[in-house]
């Protein structure tokens, strides 16, 4: 039915999980619509900032909200925020595109996935308030550990080839980043 | 983790890009029937990857064969599994922080009459019995990957990853094994999916995760009561001589 027109609803103040909840539940292209007016833009600039071009970066921004269309009902709030999932989706429509590899990934319901334990219910954070710690904590990282994420990702260099190309002993890189994990997951940890 | 495993020494080469066998598993006890498929153990992994290696594949700048053993690991770890989330979570924050750019003009249209698009055939069917992420590079009935014998116990699946200096494959060696001394020239990632092995540095049972580089040399052995499957990631050529080259050289045609 793709020629029926669509009526888009004013959406702008609906959280983003909602509008999630609102494609998963009720295929509600009002939601996707606005969903791609909230994180198109980000993801486009997400991979021109890794060397895609405008081009490449449309096409892989339209793949990914595709699945974002077609994934919604796999979406858990109590994993991670909707930026995040989307994100991550994008991420690896970019390495199938323009790495031309797969990208394996753990699939949340396989029968063999070890459960985690469930934390007491007045202990977990909301995944985003979660991610309002984290931001804070990444925000307070000591510079050398900032700037080292940062070439990681936005350079999209792993830790072995940030030890070469910069000089640094891989021990030197691979301790910054473990400092800095551990700085965000206290926050995450709330302690 | 005792030093010599954290520094790898110069020379080599840096990124975790390429693959070559891991584990030369040569023992002396007659070919056993082995599984077929992995059977879930209870307990959780002791052995972890690095931060710096979840790292990698949090932000998307590990080679395939890489992700591949850490998706599998992650399976088996929940401890893990929140270290990448927080890592992913961080990521996106870090896209949020870019200015953003403005999709061209129709691009929500175009997007919208592509909506019921049928989805594209789906890949061929995954084997039964193995994490998900292994099952889709294993394939199943007619189009099962085949094992091949090596010999003196050992058995190898090479995986079809894309094309890379950095290699996955599945060995599987008979239960009380013991394998000969060896180095690695490379850097070599091992995580155990069924039955167990020990070296110095401990017993690696199910989900374990061990990283071994040049400065390594080790002696593991096999548990005796059933054979023991990993998934092996290698990114340098192994370079044998004499006997054990022999050996060896249906390995370094990877
Ligand atoms: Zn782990």
């Amino acid at each position: 039915m793709s020629g029926e027109p669509i009526i888009l609803a004013d959406l702008g103040e609906v959280e983003p999980a909602a509008l999630v909840a609102r494609v998963a539940e009720g295929a509600d292209r009002s939601a996707f619509a606005e969903l791609f007016r909230r994180f198109a833009p980000r993801l486009k600039a997400y991979l021109m900032r890794l060397g895609a071009d405008e081009g490449g970066a449309e096409e892989v921004v339209q793949e990914a909200m595709l699945t974002v269309w077609r994934r919604a009902a796999t979406f858990d709030a109590r994993q991670a925020s909707v930026a995040t999932w989307i994100f991550t989706i994008a991420r690896n429509k970019r390495i199938d595109r323009f790495r031309r590899e797969r990208r394996p990934e753990f699939d949340p319901h396989d029968p063999m996935l070890a459960p985690a334990a469930d934390p007491a219910p007045d202990e977990s954070l909301g995944a985003q308030q979660e991610e309002c710690r984290l931001a804070e904590a990444l925000a307070a990282l000591p510079a050398e550990q900032a700037d080292l994420l940062r070439l990681a990702f936005f350079d999209s260099l792993s830790h072995a080839d940030i030890a070469a190309r910069s000089g640094l002993p891989l021990g030197t890189v691979k301790s910054r980043v473990r400092l800095a994990l551990g700085r965000l997951r206290r926050a995450l940890d709330g302690s | 983790m005792p030093e010599s495993r954290e520094n790898f020494p110069d020379g080599i080469d840096p990124a975790w890009r390429g693959a070559r066998i891991s584990r030369i598993l040569i023992g002396k006890e007659p070919w056993e029937t082995r599984r077929s498929t992995v059977h879930t153990k209870s307990g959780l992994p002791e052995h972890h990857p690095e931060e710096a290696l979840l790292l990698d594949y949090a932000f998307g700048n590990a080679a395939e064969a890489v992700a591949l053993i850490l998706a599998i690991h992650l399976v088996f770890c929940p401890r893990c599994r929140a270290t990448v989330a927080a890592m992913e979570s961080a990521a996106s924050r870090l896209v949020e922080g870019l200015p953003s750019r403005p999709m061209r003009e129709a691009a929500l249209d175009r997007l919208l009459l592509r909506l019921d698009e049928p989805e594209a055939v789906a890949e061929p069917d995954a084997a039964l019995g193995y994490p998900a992420p292994l099952a889709a590079y294993l394939g199943s009935g007619e189009q099962a990957r085949p094992w091949r014998k090596l010999g003196r116990g050992i058995e190898q699946l090479v995986l079809p990853t894309a094309p890379s200096a950095t290699r996955a494959m599945l060995l599987r060696v008979a239960a009380g094994r013991r394998m000969p001394k060896h180095t690695h020239r490379g850097n070599e990632l091992t995580l155990v999916l069924q039955g167990d092995y020990s070296d110095q540095y401990g017993r690696y049972a199910q989900g374990d995760f061990e990283a071994a580089d040049g400065s390594l040399t080790h002696s593991p052995a096999i548990g005796k009561d059933e054979p023991c499957v990993s998934l092996v990631v290698l990114d340098a050529p192994l370079r044998l001589a004499g006997a054990l080259g022999r050996i060896i050289n249906p390995f370094v045609q990877l």
